[in-house]
């Protein structure tokens, strides 16, 4: 048992790592672009309406802005609150790894926290989809470009949910296995 | 059980879109061969692409790179979909399972450099322009690789106490 452990943890360790760092690396991007879009939108509102042609990395919402200032406001939330979303499902994914313990893997603390993922993973795709839905409607009236990635998230959610439930067995066969013990 | 089931119906559902997309890709893309018109190609929920106009040579390269990437994305999805078939009967933590985890978690991986690399050749023969980005799709799948790949190291060990468990019974 003490051998395995010792191969899981060596095994592991390296994709842990990447894993960590991966996951800090997109922690911080979705954030930096959370805060620059909320930014951007209040600059464009409030001081200069020609931010809203440059909210992020190329991001030109200028024609919906001479739209409607409503419409404006709702395409930019759509986007901050998916980029929220996104952190924080990264920010989830840095905890499971800052909690786990590879001499004892299965917790229940852990299942809960990959079934977390699963259903923020779920909510990035429902909301993407309502976006792209949304913004195809807008497109018809003003030209712009926009991306939702919902089918990625939505399938992920659905992998991620799978995960989840073996390791809950997983957890379940551990107690069992201690308490026979 | 129940919630096992239902991941099963929605990703056969998933399995078969994918399927039909592929096979339309398969019959539809040679036509560019024989084309001047034109022919815009979504990339991954981004800004579409205009192809039609390119020479023979660019056009097949392009297809060839496609067909190959989205081919080993279907074989991904059907490995997910066959892995979640076999844990639908019971079967959580067998051998076969846990090397699937494995193997999904490898073709996760080489769908991300594959995706980045069809967006690396669109950009080049495109709009001739040498640049390799990374975007959330890649980092996205790159973890799901990884995290899969970890996963099914785990679950050796879930195997081991099931095992463990069992002898005791």
């Amino acid at each position: 048992m003490l051998s395995l452990n010792n191969n899981l943890r060596m095994k592991s360790s390296g994709i842990f790592k990447i894993i960590h760092v991966i996951s800090w690396i997109i922690f911080i991007g979705f954030s930096i672009k959370a805060g620059a879009l909320l930014i951007s939108y209040l600059v464009s509102v409030f001081v200069n309406e020609s931010a809203s042609s440059h909210l992020y990395l190329g991001l030109d919402l200028m024609n919906i802005y001479n739209l409607s200032l409503f419409h404006y406001s709702g395409v930019v939330l759509l986007y901050i609150l998916t980029a929220v979303l996104k952190a924080y499902l990264f920010y989830l994914l840095i905890k499971v790894f800052q909690k786990i313990d590879f001499n004892n893997p299965f917790s229940l603390t852990i299942a809960n926290m990959i079934t977390k993922i699963s259903y923020v993973s779920l909510a990035i795709g429902l909301i993407a989809m309502v976006a792209l839905g949304y913004t195809t409607w807008l497109s018809k009236q003003v030209f712009f470009v926009s991306s939702w990635n919902a089918s990625g998230f939505l399938f992920m959610a659905g992998v991620i949910f799978i995960v989840a439930f073996l390791f809950k067995r997983a957890v379940e066969i551990q107690t069992e296995n201690e308490l026979t013990i | 059980m129940k919630t096992v089931k239902l991941l099963k119906t929605c990703i056969d559902i998933y399995y078969y879109f994918v399927m039909i997309a592929m096979v339309l890709g398969l019959l539809t893309l040679p036509i560019l061969l024989f084309t001047t018109g034109s022919y815009e190609v979504n990339l991954f929920d981004s800004q579409t692409v205009d192809i039609g106009h390119l020479g023979t040579l660019k056009t097949l390269v392009l297809i060839v790179l496609m067909l190959v990437i989205f081919g080993v994305y279907f074989y991904t999805i059907r490995l997910i979909k066959k892995t979640v078939d076999v844990m639908s009967k019971g079967n959580y933590f067998s051998d076969y399972v846990i090397a699937n985890f494995s193997r999904i978690g490898k073709l996760f991986i080489i769908c991300a450099i594959g995706f980045s690399l069809i967006r690396f050749a669109f950009r080049l023969i495109v709009s001739s322009t040498f640049s390799f980005g990374i975007n959330t799709a890649f980092f996205i799948l790159l973890i799901m690789g990884l995290f899969m790949m970890f996963l099914s190291e785990a679950f050796n060990q879930a195997k081991r106490l099931k095992n463990e468990n069992d002898l005791t019974i």
